[in-house]
């Protein structure tokens, strides 16, 4: 008698211990899974988007300091960036300031706000050639940058307001249809009304390319250069738009 | 009687048109404007900024007239349309208010006070005809209902198992019964190890066997979890925020390189900055299936205040969880593929417009879209699986050649193709398959991606 409790109490064991294994087996889906040596996946020279401060499942606040302080600068303002044979005019720092009040309305912090700096920037030159090719660039940046919300022909008809939930912008040829190279370029780099602040997205050479396609949208000439330069209204700027990194 | 029939159809007329005029009045007690027009107008002119409904870049435009006129006046309202920068200068009290309150000029609109008249037709008797956001959790329930009816095959198996425990006790006791009747010698000291120790013995034949395969079973299993380990096919870690490419990429068609654009420049597809979610989501607060909780995210992170409309200056970072992981020791550059390549995202991430957040996506969801030209057969972020698509896919060469330009100056690829050209052996040799893949240029070469 005592031999058949003992019995049934190892098989109950056994069947208790056999369901447990099966159950782990069930994988947790915020686990990547078995790495082959692990600290492969961190660099130890320093990546962008490894997340120095976990070691093997630790968190370490030191280790992730010593990056942020250590590491990760942003350009001192007015860097121009070296890209080979890159048009030099073109990065140079944007003179222009963002609107009054950009900080609280777009969220430019640290921004240096200009109240003329729209209307400085109305007679800029588009530095960038134009050409064809460019004008073929800026239509394919257009499709990845401004289509979700302007439309295919800038009429403000998007898949993004087409839902109803976000604002139709205004039609390149309707009330947008005078609007100068430069202003579109201010636009594009400090935002409008519902309208964010795109400079972060496309750099100046991409956004003067697009400039072009937004202006046969409009149906202007985009070849056409704008020959009114308004000199004495453009102050030196130190840093632009582009000195701001986001947040 | 003609005068009398004259006199009613002259009060008749009189009453009609008094009724129309008081219905009208009613409906519309400012000017009477066209409604359609109104429409066309605010979209095109008004709509950027403004919602009738509710605040935006603006306030919202609904009773803009009523306000103007109850703390300044009608002439004023007009005014303040067409140019609110003067109207301020000319020392509108309510004007600088309203001036000091959104905090950014409203652009001059040069439109008539009847086309004003349109607009506010329209926005007046504009309704609000957004659904209400279905209730949380909607798409959670199919989860629950899963693990639960997990849990009763569970519960299935163990019972299943105890009858079987129960049925294999009763056997050996009534065994044993019929021993001691036989006669037969029964040990009752003998443990468990030692029955079952007898027990394989007095059955070594198709027991032998058994184990056998047991053992050469259990070793193969063993070794495919082995080969598991380092690939990461499927895995799908919760985010900070239910984010949904189904209904960003998807749904809304706003293209990959929007959010992840330096995928064409560096070696990074890179996460957005909050302030590219921000270009929406200072306007959109409410989304489709989540409601205002994982916008309410977003805000917090940007220092977003809803309630002032403006940016506070005090911002956050969003802890995203990394989903495609390569080791140290492998280099990949997303502009290579994406912009020099011409390779398409779908290729290597497969269909994200099906998906919420990101995924590790398995070589059958990659084979499944029709449109990528390789078709895979490694698991996905594996080195077999690089070097697949390396020998699989084929490079445009030809045209990638600047006519009459020397070595220095060439292209890329052109400088290639034109060794290649000088070697008739290995060109003819390349050119068999009628394939110039990525392997024969170097792709298959340690050092493009190990050093």
């Amino acid at each position: 008698m005592n031999m058949k409790v003992n019995r049934m109490k190892k098989f109950g064991l056994i069947a208790v211990l056999g369901a447990g294994s099966l159950t782990s087996c069930v994988g947790d889906s915020n686990s990547p899974g078995l790495e082959y040596m692990p600290d492969m996946y961190r660099s130890s020279a320093v990546e962008a988007y490894v997340d120095y401060g976990e070691v093997r499942g630790k968190y370490d606040e030191n280790a992730q300091n010593l990056i942020v302080e250590k590491f990760t600068f942003t350009p001192p303002s007015g860097t121009i960036p070296y890209a080979g044979n890159g048009n030099v005019a073109v990065n140079m720092p944007y003179r222009h300031g963002a609107p009054v009040g950009a900080d609280k309305t777009h969220g430019l912090y640290g921004v240096r706000q200009d109240s003329a700096g729209l209307a400085n920037a109305k007679w800029d030159v588009n530095p960038v050639p134009f050409s064809e090719d460019v004008l073929k660039e800026g239509k394919v940046l257009f499709e990845r940058f401004c289509i979700h919300c302007h439309g295919e022909n800038g009429a403000g008809d998007g898949t993004v307001p087409g839902t109803g939930k976000y604002p139709p912008p205004p039609a390149y040829d309707g009330p947008l249809k005078d609007r100068t190279a430069g202003e579109i370029f201010y636009t594009i780099t400090y935002g409008k009304g519902a309208m964010g602040s795109h400079a972060s997205q496309i750099n100046k050479e991409e956004r003067w390319k697009i400039v072009y396609y937004v202006q046969k949208l409009q149906g202007n000439d985009p070849g056409a250069a704008t020959v009114v330069v308004n000199e004495e209204a453009a102050p030196e700027v130190e840093g632009g738009a582009d000195a701001h990194n986001g947040h | 009687m003609k005068v009398l029939n004259s006199f009613i159809s002259q009060r008749f007329k009189l009453l009609v048109v008094t009724a129309i005029s008081l219905l009208s009045f009613s409906s519309n007690i400012y000017a009477e404007g066209d409604k359609a027009k109104g429409e066309v107008l605010f979209k095109a002119n008004c709509g950027a900024c403004h919602f009738p409904h509710k605040d935006m870049t603006g306030p919202a435009l609904k009773g803009a007239r009523q306000r103007w006129i109850d703390n300044s006046s009608e002439e004023n309202f007009y005014k303040w349309i067409k140019d609110s920068q003067k109207l301020i200068g000319e020392g509108d009290s309510y004007a600088s208010s309203l001036f000091n309150e959104w905090g950014s000029v409203m652009t001059p609109q040069a439109v008539s006070d009847e086309q004003i008249d349109d607009i506010f037709a329209y926005v007046d008797g504009y309704e609000d005809v957004t659904p209400p956001p279905p209730p949380t959790g909607g798409p959670g329930g199919t989860d629950v209902a899963e693990e639960s009816s997990n849990a009763i095959w569970w519960i299935i198996a163990v019972l299943l198992l105890i009858v079987i425990g129960a049925v294999g006790t009763v056997r050996g006791n009534l065994n044993r019964v019929a021993k001691v009747e036989a006669g037969e010698a029964v040990n009752e000291n003998e443990t468990l190890a030692q029955g079952a120790r007898r027990w394989a013995w007095d059955n070594r034949g198709w027991f032998g066997v058994t184990m056998l395969l047991v053992v050469v079973a259990l070793l193969t299993a063993g070794m495919l979890d082995l080969m598991k380990i380092g690939v990461f096919e499927d895995y799908k870690p919760e985010q900070p925020i239910a984010y949904s490419h189904k209904l960003h990429a998807g749904d809304l068609a706003i293209d990959c390189k929007y959010c992840h654009n330096a995928v064409t420049k560096s070696k990074h597809a890179t996460i957005p900055t909050v302030n590219v979610c921000m270009n929406c989501h200072k306007t959109v607060t409410e989304g489709t299936t989540t409601g205002t909780e994982e916008i309410a995210k977003i805000h917090d992170a940007a220092g977003w205040d809803a309630d002032t409309k403006s940016f506070t200056g005090v911002t956050k970072p969003i802890k995203w969880v990394k989903v495609h992981n390569l080791p140290d020791h492998v280099y990949f550059n997303h502009s290579q593929h994406v912009e020099v390549g011409g390779v398409d995202c779908a290729q290597c991430h497969g269909d994200m417009k099906k998906e919420t957040v990101a995924r590790v996506m398995t070589t059958a969801d990659l084979n499944a879209v029709e449109e990528n030209k390789i078709k895979f057969s490694r698991p996905t972020l594996t080195m077999g699986w690089c070097i697949e698509c390396h020998q699989l896919s084929n490079v445009d060469v030809a045209g990638s050649h600047i006519d009459g330009a020397s070595e220095s100056e060439d292209s890329y690829y052109g400088v290639i193709h034109q060794r290649l050209m000088k070697d008739k052996e290995t060109y003819q040799k390349y050119l068999e398959d009628d394939v110039i893949s990525v392997a024969e240029l170097g792709g298959w070469e340690c050092a493009k991606c190990h050093y």
